[in-house]
């Protein structure tokens, strides 16, 4: 049985734990890491041929280490290993919400964005195109309610379907100017050769240029700009 | 105007945000940005908090915030 660890990332209070526990049904162990002070939750659960660990971190408004428990999160996605990030987001606060999204995509990791209390957007009149969302992104998002179980079950073959899949460039696109710098240190870096088994040259020019911590720390071991 | 003067239920429109550039990406990813509409709809007795409203969420903000926050009427 093939083994997945899935990341729940999102901003406060947008449903992470209710459809950590629609996803993984009756299965549920919520238990807590040793050694940090800010719970994670875990759920194990077992769907067609992979035994799913789901990693239920505490919310965050953005990945710029505002609070500790944001840290925690932060933490996390930028050490520990696991597979894909389910990206949950609360689709009457999508805006908002969206941004936390951007940063995440940063991170060259496989995702998933839920569009979770599509029930609560439903009686809003609040319309959102999940399928040209998707295409714009390069991430699929699927509406779900963890509420009314709604789409609880396409959003796991979604899951399954994107950790079969290759991982690909995100889509990520900035105002003219930004690009126009970003294509410089790019082609700085491509004309260096130089080759980052995680990230991209254009990941690591976002992340200079947004003045990324962990991305300065990590060209920092690398003599290139003598 | 700035936030902290801007009288309770008149929808305004975020018009310039006077922060620091880390305080200015934490409000940034609370949701208010140049050009949000926003509303004040609480104020603490000492006028030192107030609660606004955005969309479908509410935030509350200090007055050293607020007054970093430059605001319009909206017409
Ligand atoms: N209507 C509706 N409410 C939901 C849905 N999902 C979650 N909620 C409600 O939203 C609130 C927050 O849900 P949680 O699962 O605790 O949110 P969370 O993201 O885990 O919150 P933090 O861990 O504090 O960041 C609860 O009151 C839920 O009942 C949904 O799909 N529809
Ligand atoms: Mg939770």
């Amino acid at each position: 049985m093939k083994k997945l660890i899935i990341a729940l990332v999102g901003q406060p209070n947008v449903g992470k734990s209710h459809l950590a526990n629609a996803l993984s049904g009756s299965n549920l162990k919520i238990g807590n890491f040793a050694g940090v002070t800010i719970e994670k939750a875990l759920a194990v659960f077992t769907k067609e041929s992979y035994s799913i660990e789901m990693i239920d971190l505490p919310g965050l408004y953005s990945l710029d280490d505002f609070s500790a428990d944001e840290k925690v999160t932060k933490d996390f996605l930028m050490n520990e290993s696991y597979d894909l990030i389910l990206n949950v987001v609360d689709s009457t606060n999508l805006e908002r919400n969206l941004s936390l999204s951007t940063q995440l995509m940063e991170l060259n990791k496989k995702m998933v964005i839920a569009l979770n209390m599509d029930d609560e957007a439903q009686k809003e009149g609040i319309e959102i195109d999940a399928e040209y969302m998707s295409q714009l992104l390069g991430i699929p998002c699927v509406k779900v309610s963890s509420k009314t179980k709604a789409n609880i079950d396409i959003l796991t073959k979604t899951i399954l379907h994107i950790s079969d899949s290759e991982i690909h460039a995100s889509k990520l696109f900035f105002s003219d100017p930004i690009e126009i710098e970003l294509q410089k240190i790019t082609t700085f870096l491509d004309e260096k050769h130089f080759h980052h088994k995680i990230y991209s040259n254009r990941s690591i020019a976002i992340g200079l240029l947004l003045q990324r911590k962990h991305i300065y720390a990590l060209m920092h071991e690398f003599p290139l700009f003598i | 105007m700035n936030l902290s003067q801007t009288p309770k239920h008149i929808k305004v429109v975020i018009k310039t945000i006077s922060a620091q550039s880390f305080l200015k990406k934490r409000l940034l990813s609370l949701g208010l940005s140049v050009g949000k509409e926003i509303e004040v709809t609480e104020m603490s007795l000492q006028k030192n908090t107030i609660k606004i409203a955005l969309g479908f969420s509410a935030i509350a903000l200090r007055m050293e915030e607020a007054q970093m926050i430059e605001v319009e009427v909206v017409a």
